[in-house]
């Protein structure tokens, strides 16, 4: 392989996109250290989110985060480090609360990692009694049951708010219904299409696409959040550009 | 020659004069030298005389005099060589005072006879105020001239031709009466209309008659242990007193058994300062009426003053008053809004006295007064710094009109050193009138002074100013103002609070709500529909025509040689499997038939029994049962998702070597699959799935890893959009699809043979389509419904909230 | 300690993985397929984990509330049973396949049949939740394509049916080219997910 192929090899081509993705996102991670908070456009889902979790303190009722079946071996498991990520935030943010937030699962391997970071998270807000490992569990191991496993969760647990957050299949449904039936809020954003659709007809707040990877910046989980979904930002235009000239291409024949 | 004002009266007087023509204030001040010191004559040039030489004589002849011999007690002749038992009483007790000067407060005291008569009321004390602090020296004694002519009824004016006269009179009495009182008795006859001259003329031998007539009567003991601050116009509050009272037509009061002149003072100090009533001042002024003994003139004064001050206003004494009386209060009207400096207050009023007794407390120690108003004045500069006459030069001649004064320090020279005033006097310094705003001033007029000093005098400058004067306070209404807002909310809260004690019925949901209605609704149309086709079996629907994609798929399938080698992945839910089934059960026929053997792999664990049903449900709808390891392998389940894929399709022997059946037979190592090296091996590859990731995943995976296998793919209708594009790119990934009871029913329908012709997709055709309308039918319905209710309830909220 | 060791461990087998698949050298292409074969492993593990977990969780709720703990043991007990039975005959013997033909198919097939009831009541209700000409748009692409799908009373209306038809339209063209659009943006934030993890910002793990 010459020196050429290397260069425009798709690994050089992936390598070169992961860098510039980490510079970009270290740069703007630091450019806005000093600057107030960004202005992000509104994104009701996360508005309500927010509200939500207080009157779940203030009701006495659980939040129920709910990480899906994807698992964390392919591009599902972005999804489910979403979830983990807003179950973080989310725990640290009800630890007042009578009652904790509980986090279903159908996955081994998020259950694990869910019952993780609440007791992470517990401990780090100097509250590690408030742990159960109950709350973090698996509902189910294939998608169905999974589904069919969350819905008690909801009717039984005092659940005031549901956040489905991770790859799920249509089945995701039940659970959106089940919230319904329990007036309770339901937030769902996944990375499957099939879930997406979904929730835009049964869930109360839909997130969809890649809005669901902006809820780091949106609960204030970190500067690197919001520095990222900048980049994020950047990069699309950059396929967007990419995209129409290769359409413009291809129309002219040169493709 | 310039003329010289006068400090009292303000009016302009030629140089020459030593005192004023006008008010017979003294123009020059005197300086008094201390003791064992002589002062220069050019200081003490008073009268035509010098002051000295009357003070002088007025010493030596004090030898013989008793120290603490009242004034009664010297009411015998006076020859001109004697000193008159009253001037030797005075000499004596200033003589006395002057020797616990330094004991006794400052401004106690008399450093000369001659001026004892306005040192009882002048004379400062320890006190704080200087109203309070002008006590008299000495209770008990009381001039003797002045304690006989309390009982004098009639009062002589002295006019300005006695005044002259007495002048000349006083002149032959070198040892007799002071200019000072000489011209106060010659005016105060010539108000009164009497002859100055026959009372007021001394005796070619000595003293004027009044003052020989002095009657040494018992001192008039004070009543009032204080001395008001402004005791200065006590007695001269008496004396308008006793002038009103005369034309009345009352009696004036005469103090009792008293130096009438004396008590009035020291009862006008009371007055000034305690607003002793009229009959206490009176009884305070009364003086034992003797006539012939005490000067009409002096008596009527005190006593005519006195009780006109006492009964009537300030005002009505203006007519009886002597000039330099009624110039005291003319000085004050005529210039309300003018702050009357210190000394012009009373015209009239010589402060020699005042100012040789400043002179002589200089030095001691001010005592802190029992009050807070000696504390300021401690730190106050005296208004006496420096020389007396000094100041009183510069201050009132160089000044010209009366000017309000704001820094009664006298600024005489910068490096003199700042003297500290005595209480009394410091009390006196005129106040920062300024601040009087002109309604106080325009009332000055019509206030008298009802302590101090200047007790007793109308238009004085008032002390405090009006706003610090006692007034009632405002009243505030005690009822809160409260708006309706605020009214509102303040019973939002109490209602609030009510409710926090009471329990509220908590209303429990109802059993069936809309949402039950209308799932039951969807439910049952759809039930019904299935079953009513599912029992009846009916065929009324033809199965839908040939799709290119699932022609595309049978054509794969009938392009395979005989026995191929399929690798079937059967990668979707338990729950999607009636569609699949559906979907995928004609192509396993058809694969069947092709004598295909069968590997079955999935990515999920549920996928091995769904394999192994699939694969019995199409043996059974055949009347006959595939056979394990014969007829088909099933390898299990592919862990790690892509990742998974990825290693089987590089090494597929590796990632699943044995079979699940009961044995775990290595089918690797039997035929077919024993030529099976890698996955590109196989004749063809089909997937089944309902998930357009899953899907992906193959395609992206394992796709390029086939080479020229071709790679079939059976999907639930959701997932067929997304796998179209694969199906139609060229080259084509994807060589055929089978997607939903659609794909299922347009395989079983170019493949009648298949299944029998009872596939499926047949049976499920008619409850398909039926059910679809009824969705749409449903959901056309369901929005109607659901907008128009909703319509309808806005509308009544609206109209409620309208009418309420 | 734990912390920084767990975060050095996932970064470094993250850099190793990524630049393996990006350079193509044999050491780290090695390294790398070692690696997603330990992960791989460790997923099929996890499997057994989560069943653990499920397991731990059910016994947690019959011994708290007997009430409410009725499910939980039925959970139990037929996990249980599986588990012999798939253990004893193997996991395509004819009972293995009874269970899951008796039981697990059924429950799911109509969980998912419950599907078309809830989905049909959500678009209903859709309208009056949000109406907005979106919402408007995503009921009138569900109808039409509905209405494409089968044949009304055998009838194929041809505007709708076949590769030109309506539903072809709307499925292949603007679905499919929104489906493409969300899938590259939800592909940016997984590599930034990712990448975040990779930095050592996002730490599910850390405990």
């Amino acid at each position: 392989m010459n020196f050429i192929d290397l260069i425009i090899s798709p690994g050089i081509v992936g390598l070169a996109f992961v860098v510039v993705f980490i510079f970009l996102m270290i740069i703007l991670a630091v450019a806005s250290r000093n600057q107030p908070k960004q202005n992000l456009r509104e994104i009701s889902a996360f508005t309500r989110l927010g509200r939500a979790i207080g009157l779940a303190v203030e009701a006495g009722k659980r939040m129920h985060i709910t990480l899906g079946w994807g698992g964390l071996i392919d591009l599902k498991g972005a999804s489910a480090l979403v979830g983990l990520t807003i179950l973080e935030r989310i725990t640290r943010l009800a630890s007042i609360s009578d009652r904790p937030p509980v986090a279903t699962s159908g996955d081994g391997v998020l259950g694990i990692l869910s019952q993780d970071t609440l007791s992470g998270t517990y401990k780090a807000v100097g509250a590690g009694f408030q742990y159960d490992p109950t709350s973090g569990r698996v509902t189910g191991l294939t998608p169905v049951s999974y589904a069919a496993g969350a819905m008690p969760v909801i009717y039984d647990e005092q659940v005031s708010a549901t956040i489905l957050a991770g790859h799920f299949g249509s089945e995701a449904a039940l659970i959106t219904d089940a919230a319904e039936r329990n007036d309770s809020l339901s937030v769902a954003g996944s990375d499957s299409i099939t879930a997406t659709s979904v929730f835009i007809a049964a869930a109360q707040e839909p997130v969809i696409g890649e809005e669901l990877f902006a809820a780091g910046a949106y609960i204030n989980a970190g500067p690197v959040h919001a520095s990222s979904l900048r980049t994020q930002d950047i990069f699309r235009w950059v396929l967007v550009g990419a995209i129409l000239i290769g359409a413009l291409l291809k129309l002219l024949g040169f493709l | 020659m310039a003329d010289i004002r006068c400090p009292m009266c303000g009016k302009p007087n030629p140089s020459e004069l030593d005192t004023c023509q006008f008010c017979q204030a003294r123009l020059k001040p005197l300086t008094i030298p201390p003791q064992g010191e002589t002062v220069p004559e050019e200081e003490m040039q008073a009268g035509g005389e010098s002051v000295t030489d009357w003070l002088s004589s007025l010493r030596t002849s004090g030898d013989e005099a008793e120290i603490n011999q009242v004034s009664d007690d010297d009411s015998g002749s006076l020859s001109g060589s004697e000193m008159p038992d009253w001037l030797q009483g005075l000499r004596g007790e200033s003589e006395t005072d002057s020797s616990d000067l330094p004991a006794e407060p400052a401004g106690e005291g008399l450093s000369l006879p001659g001026e004892s008569l306005y040192s009882l009321e002048e004379a400062a004390s320890s006190e704080d105020e200087w109203s309070l602090s002008a006590r008299p020296p000495d209770h008990d004694y009381i001039p003797d001239w002045l304690a006989q002519s309390g009982s004098e009824q009639e009062s002589q004016a002295l006019s300005l031709e006695e005044t002259l006269g007495l002048e000349e009179a006083k002149s032959e009495a070198e040892e007799g009466e002071p200019d000072w009182l000489r011209n106060i008795r010659i005016k105060y006859q010539e108000d009164l209309g009497e002859s100055p001259l026959e009372d007021a003329l001394p005796a070619a031998a000595g003293l004027p008659e009044w003052l020989a007539e002095t009657k040494p009567e018992e001192p008039v003991v004070p009543q009032e242990p204080e001395v008001p601050s402004d005791n200065v116009s006590g007695w001269l509050a008496r004396i308008r007193r006793t002038e009103a009272l005369e034309e009345a037509g009352q009696a004036p009061p005469v103090p009792e058994g008293s130096a009438p002149l004396s008590e009035s003072t020291e009862a006008g100090q009371a007055e000034s300062t305690s607003a002793v009533p009229p009959e206490e001042s009176r009884e305070s002024t009364e003086v034992p009426a003797q006539e012939g003994e005490i000067p009409d003139w002096l008596t009527g004064l005190v006593v005519g003053k006195a009780a006109a001050s006492a009964l009537e206003p300030v005002e009505t004494d203006a007519e009886g008053l002597p000039d330099w009386l009624a110039d005291l209060d003319k000085s004050a009207s005529q210039a309300p809004g003018v702050i009357v400096p210190f000394g012009e207050e009373e015209p009239g009023l010589t402060f020699d006295w005042l100012q040789e007794q400043v002179r002589a407390d200089q030095g001691m120690s001010v005592t802190e007064p029992a009050g807070g108003v000696a504390e300021a004045d401690a730190g106050k500069v005296s208004p006496f710094e420096g020389d007396l006459s000094d100041f009183l030069e510069e201050e009132y001649l160089a000044a010209g009109e009366i000017e309000s004064q704001q820094e009664p320090v006298v600024e005489v020279g910068e490096d003199l050193p700042a003297a500290e005033l005595p209480n009394w006097l410091e009390a006196m310094r005129p106040l920062g009138a300024a601040a009087l705003g002109a309604a106080a001033m325009g009332d000055v007029d019509a206030q008298i002074e009802s302590s101090g000093p200047l007790a007793g005098l109308r238009g004085v400058v008032p002390a405090e100013p009006d706003i610090a004067r006692l007034k009632k306070p405002p009243t505030y209404a005690l009822r809160l103002q409260v708006t309706d807002t605020q009214q509102t909310n303040a019973t939002i809260l109490e209602e609030l609070l009510k409710a926090e004690g009471s329990t509220r019925p908590v209303t429990g949901k109802p059993a069936i709500t809309s949402q039950h209605v209308w799932r039951a609704i969807i439910f049952l149309v759809l039930v019904a529909i299935i079953f009513w086709k599912a029992f009846t079996g009916a065929r009324d629907f033809p199965l839908p025509a040939m799709l290119p994609e699932v022609l595309d798929a049978s054509a794969a399938i009938d392009s395979l040689p005989q026995y191929p080698v399929v690798l079937l992945a059967v990668d979707y839910e338990p729950g999607y499997a009636g569609e699949l089934n559906a979907a995928s059960s004609a192509m396993i026929d058809h694969l069947f038939l092709k004598g295909a053997y069968l590997a079955l792999v999935s990515t999920s664990p549920s996928g091995v029994a769904l394999g192994e049903d699939l694969l019995q449900n199409v043996g059974r709808s055949k009347g006959f049962e595939y056979q394990q390891i014969s007829q088909y392998a099933n390898l299990g389940f592919i862990p790690g998702g892509p990742t998974g894929l990825l290693a089987f399709a590089d090494a597929p022997r590796r990632i699943t070597p044995y079979a699940l059946d009961v044995n775990s037979t290595y089918v690797w190592g039997q035929s077919p699959m024993q030529n099976i090296q890698s996955i590109s091996d196989f004749d063809l590859v089909a997937v089944m799935t309902e998930d357009s990731d899953k899907a992906r995943a193959w395609i992206e995976q394992v796709q390029p890893k086939l080479g020229t296998t071709p790679l079939v793919m059976v999907l639930s209708a959701q997932a067929e959009p997304m796998v179209r594009p694969y199906y139609q790119s060229n080259p084509r990934i994807v060589a055929g699809m089978v997607a939903g009871l659609v794909g299922g029913g347009s395989y079983e329908s170019a493949h009648p043979d298949l299944l029998s012709g009872n596939g499926p997709a047949r049976q499920y055709w008619d409850a398909f389509s039926l059910g679809i309308l009824a969705l749409l039918a449903l959901i056309s319905i369901g929005l109607i419904v659901d907008l128009s209710y909703g319509a309808i309830k806005d509308r009544k909220r609206e109209d409620g909230s309208a009418n309420p | 300690m734990k912390a920084p060791v767990s975060t050095a461990i996932a970064i470094g087998v993250g850099v190793v993985v990524l630049l393996g698949y990006f350079v193509q050298i044999p050491f780290l292409t090695n390294l790398r397929d070692i690696l997603v074969g330990w992960a791989v492993i460790l997923a099929a593990v996890a499997l057994f984990v989560g069943i653990g977990n499920l397991f731990l969780v059910h016994l947690h709720k019959v011994s708290r509330a007997p009430s409410g703990g009725f499910y939980s043991l039925v959970l139990i007990t037929s996990l249980a049973a599986t588990l012999v039975v798939g253990g004893l005959f193997g996991a395509s013997s004819y009972w293995s396949v009874w269970i899951f033909r008796n039981i697990q198919m059924p429950v799911e097939t109509s969980l998912i049949a419950l599907l078309a009831v809830v989905l049909t009541y959500a678009i209903a209700r859709l309208l009056r939740r949000k109406l907005n000409v979106f919402t408007g748009v995503f009921v009138a692409t569900a109808v039409i394509v509905l209405l494409g799908t089968a044949p009304i009373f055998g009838f194929e209306i041809p505007i709708l049916y076949g590769e030109n038809g309506l539903r072809s339209l709307f499925t292949q063209i603007p679905a499919v080219a929104g489906a493409r659009g969300i899938l590259l943006g939800v592909a940016l934030g997984a590599v930034a997910t990712g990448l975040r993890v990779l930095m050592g910002v996002d730490r599910p793990y850390g405990g």
